[in-house]
């Protein structure tokens, strides 16, 4: 009966858990790539041709202002494998910290840490978009 | 007061206030600047212009941020302060109104997915602050009546009035709250309900707003309205709006929706009675509302979240009652 309640309990948070993942992931990625983030900054006119901390900060704003701000439900050809990676990557998420903690602990980290995901993957991007830029002579 | 949860409250107040920035003010801080200076001259459109509560807060902001030089870089600073100021009061008071009802572990639950959801609404607005503290002010309003502080509530309900004419939903949502039952419908039900402390202080709350509200046309004079309904009519009806509203409005809450509705009937009677409120709101958005600006449906997130977590939480509440009852039916054997 416990054992019961218990799985009830874990699929209704489960179903938080995706609502949350399907937010996240069509606020961030409904058009993510380290083309559209290179384009935005090229549209910007910000400077990618070298690592530092400025340029990581503004070409990181600039493409979390796009992100967030454009037609989310306009999909790029990407976004669906991207959109349900980050829903997919939430639940296995919640699965394993399901083991060791309980269902109620382990959505609340999930959640908590969901729109982190967002800005962490951007940073991320960024970082590489800068990272692999030729120095400008 | 939980301290943990309160930190942790408060980390995703402010990163979502830093988003909201982002998405928001940042896009377009000249457009929003000129909108924000219309308000305060008394210039702008309706109902903009009756908002006074947040232009007013972010122009003595950008005084305070004067030293950043031009007007329009202290208003940016101003709003970076405000967004995530509201957002984290908004975070807190969602919390305290679920610690009302359920444990902190839910509460924290609840303002989690609460934040997961929001990222979603920041999008097709430009200049729309009042909307992050009109949440704020409902959960504080519902807070403050649950307890019984009616001197409070008056003060939250003048507030939300000013804040946007939406405000009104609050008292109302206390006022269809404190109808109890009135079943068999009658003379003596009605007169009975009206002797009631909460049903005729709360309708005298919507009264006072109502008078808020013709007051600020009064006072600040009659403006014509910024989107026309018959247009906002015909823009909601556009098969493109159509279907942003159609993904964007089930996605807002995800399987928050069905939880709600679930929860409904198994919710304590305070948040049975405030969820009256839900249909009157919907109407108005269905009318008035841009259908893909899902920003103004947050407003229902105080009414429609403690629903979520009633039916998510229910399984624990049962086993618990499970155990309590069983306890007390041990404990007598045991004096026996």
């Amino acid at each position: 009966m416990t054992r019961f309640a218990l799985r009830r309990l874990d699929i209704k948070l489960l179903g938080l858990v995706v609502s949350v993942g399907a937010a996240v992931g069509l606020r961030f990625f409904s058009d993510f790539s380290f083309a559209t983030i290179e384009h935005q900054a090229a549209l910007a006119s910000l400077s990618i041709s070298r690592f530092s901390i400025a340029n990581l900060g503004s070409l990181t704003l600039n493409s979390l202002g796009y992100q967030l701000e454009r037609d989310w439900f306009n999909l790029t050809p990407q976004a669906p494998a991207e959109v349900i990676g980050i829903i997919v990557l939430l639940v296995v998420a919640y699965i394993l910290l399901r083991l060791a903690v309980s269902p109620t602990v382990a959505a609340v980290i999930v959640m908590f840490g969901a729109p982190f995901i967002g800005i962490g993957a951007t940073l991320s991007a960024c970082m590489w978009v800068l990272a692999r830029a030729v120095p400008a002579t | 007061m939980d301290w943990r949860n309160t930190v942790l409250v408060t980390v995703l107040g402010l990163t979502l206030g830093c988003l909201y920035f982002i998405a928001i003010d940042l896009q377009a801080p000249t457009y929003s600047f000129t909108q924000e200076q219309n308000v305060v001259g008394g210039t702008a459109g309706s109902p903009y212009r009756y908002r006074v509560l947040v232009p007013f807060v972010l122009e003595g902001l950008s005084h305070v941020f004067s030293f950043l030089g031009a007007p329009q870089t202290a208003y940016l600073g101003a709003s970076l302060v405000y967004d995530c100021l509201a957002l984290l009061f908004q975070f807190l008071m969602l919390y305290a109104l679920f610690r009302q009802f359920f444990s902190p572990l839910q509460s924290l639950l609840g303002v989690s997915f609460v934040s997961g959801v929001t990222v979603l609404t920041l999008a097709y607005f430009t200049y729309q602050p009042w909307s992050i503290l009109e949440v704020a002010l409902f959960a504080l309003g519902f807070l403050l009546a649950y307890r019984g502080q009616w001197v409070w509530v008056g003060v939250t309900v003048v507030l939300a009035s000013l804040n946007r004419e939406t405000g009104v939903f609050l008292p109302l949502a206390l006022f269809l709250a404190s109808l109890q039952d009135l079943r068999p419908l009658g003379m003596t039900t009605l007169r009975r309900a009206a002797h009631r402390r909460e049903t005729y202080l709360s309708f005298a709350l919507v009264v006072m707003s109502a008078v808020i509200f013709g007051g600020l046309r009064l006072v600040r004079g009659s403006a014509d309205p910024v989107d026309e309904l018959g247009n906002v009519i015909v823009r909601n009806i556009q098969r493109n709006n159509v279907i942003a509203a159609a993904s964007a409005i089930p996605l807002v809450l995800g399987f928050g929706w069905m939880y709600a509705a679930l929860g409904f009937r198994r919710a304590p009677t305070f948040l049975r009675g405030v969820a009256r409120v839900l249909p009157f709101y919907l109407i108005a958005f269905a009318i008035w509302g841009w259908w893909r600006e899902v920003r103004i449906l947050t407003s229902l997130y105080p009414v429609l979240v403690p629903l979520v977590l009633v039916y998510c939480c229910d399984s624990s509440g049962r086993r618990r009652a499970l155990l309590t009852a069983l306890h007390l039916r041990r404990a007598p054997r045991r004096k026996a």
